[in-house]
């Protein structure tokens, strides 16, 4: 079912109010004509009441279709904070780095309706980008890793600014450009990249609300991931060192 | 219009992530009472313990997938039928078709649009 149909009882209740309109119309143009020549002050008042009601009429319908754009307006504004809501709840519902992983996939996969993609984090110390996880990104990425700024991902990762691409002949799908590049941003630092290459057959492009959960997915995932990391970080060190105590107390 | 309100639902999917958009989705749109399980099994379970009037599932999931668990409803006889929409993602047209055959009484295709769920449910259990 399409958003037009969605309206469609509003729709069907303008195209019958538009027949009563045309219905009136003929009655006051017959009216007229009958009564012009013959018409008591009473009839000439009740016929101009008539017209008056007509033009009310118009307004109405004019109003009515005004309410049913806002309609869909609105139903399409609650569409997009339900999906905003549900990708920053799922994005922050645990400090595990496979299940982050795991969640951005699900988002990606089933939220955008992204076929072939990415996550790639940047590896300060060797100046590259080290792919985390994905679908069918390796057929796109098969070294696992590119160094910063080479070609678009690398160039994103190294500028912090987002690219998106939208091919429009079979040469420009042949260059085989990835569909969207985001930085994944923390504190204004880019600490990785999302990348799409492909989306799902049914999907032409992206949707108004894609954009905003590809930008919220950029900004939160990174935190997300960073959280995840320093949690992983912190419990190994909390192992060591309980270990290292048990070793002292039984000495 | 029929009263839609206080209507059990099962959403089935092994993703958490799309078991909250399509609970939050229905939760907004009245007062459906909705149950999430992650797989089959699950599902199954909690058919036993509650009375379901409209189940949603995936059909890939651990343990005991869709097509199984439409199968398994279906072999209830309960009467009236409970609709059952399948979920599915692009590329399973044969699992799709498998679960409708089965006795599924509509399909939805991931992403799942917010409106269009609404209105196969609400005309499902209309």
């Amino acid at each position: 079912m399409s958003r037009d149909e969605e309206t469609r009882p509003t729709s069907v209740s303008n195209t019958v109010l538009r027949g009563r309109v045309s219905e009136l119309e003929r009655q006051v143009a017959d009216l007229q004509t009958g009564f012009e020549m013959q018409a008591s002050g009473g009839e000439k008042a009740l016929l101009e009441a008539l017209q008056e009601a007509l033009v009310r009429v118009e307004q109405v319908e004019k109003e009515n279709q005004e309410f049913a754009n806002m309609y869909v307006e609105v139903q399409e504004q609650n569409e997009a904070l339900a999906n905003l809501y549900v990708v920053s709840q799922r994005l922050h519902a645990t400090f595990e780095l496979e299940e982050v992983e795991q969640i951005v996939a699900e988002i990606l996969a089933e939220m955008v309706g992204a076929e072939e993609f990415g996550l790639l984090v940047i590896d300060k110390s060797k100046n590259q980008l080290r792919v985390l996880a994905g679908e069918s990104i390796h057929e796109r990425l098969p070294k696992d890793s590119l160094p910063m700024g080479e070609g678009v991902i690398g160039d994103v990762a190294a500028t912090g600014e987002s690219f998106y691409f939208e091919p429009k002949s079979e040469n420009e799908v042949k260059a085989h450009l990835p569909l969207a590049t985001l930085p994944m941003k923390l504190n204004g630092t880019t600490v990785g990249v999302v990348v799409i290459y492909k989306l799902l057959s049914h999907k032409k492009s992206f949707s108004a609300i894609d954009y905003q959960i590809l930008e919220l997915v950029a900004t939160h995932a990174a935190s997300a991931l960073v959280s995840a990391r320093l949690h992983s970080t912190m419990g190994r060190k909390l192992k060591t060192m309980e270990g290292f105590l048990q070793l002292m107390k039984s000495k | 219009m029929s009263n839609v309100s206080n209507k059990n639902l099962l959403v089935v999917d092994d993703s958490a992530t799309t078991r909250m958009l399509i609970s939050l989705t229905l939760k907004k749109e009245g007062t459906y009472r909705i149950t999430e399980v992650a797989n089959g099994k699950e599902a199954v379970d909690k058919l036993g313990d509650q009375t379901v009037d409209c189940v949603l599932t995936d059909i890939n999931m651990p343990h005991m997938n869709g097509l199984d668990l439409i199968t398994y409803i279906r072999s209830q006889h309960s009467e009236p039928k409970v609709p059952i929409i399948v979920i599915t993602t692009q590329g399973q047209e044969q699992s799709r078709d498998e679960g409708l055959a089965k006795g599924a009484n509509a399909y939805l295709t991931k992403p799942i649009s917010g409106p269009k769920l609404v209105s196969l449910v609400r005309e499902l259990l209309a």
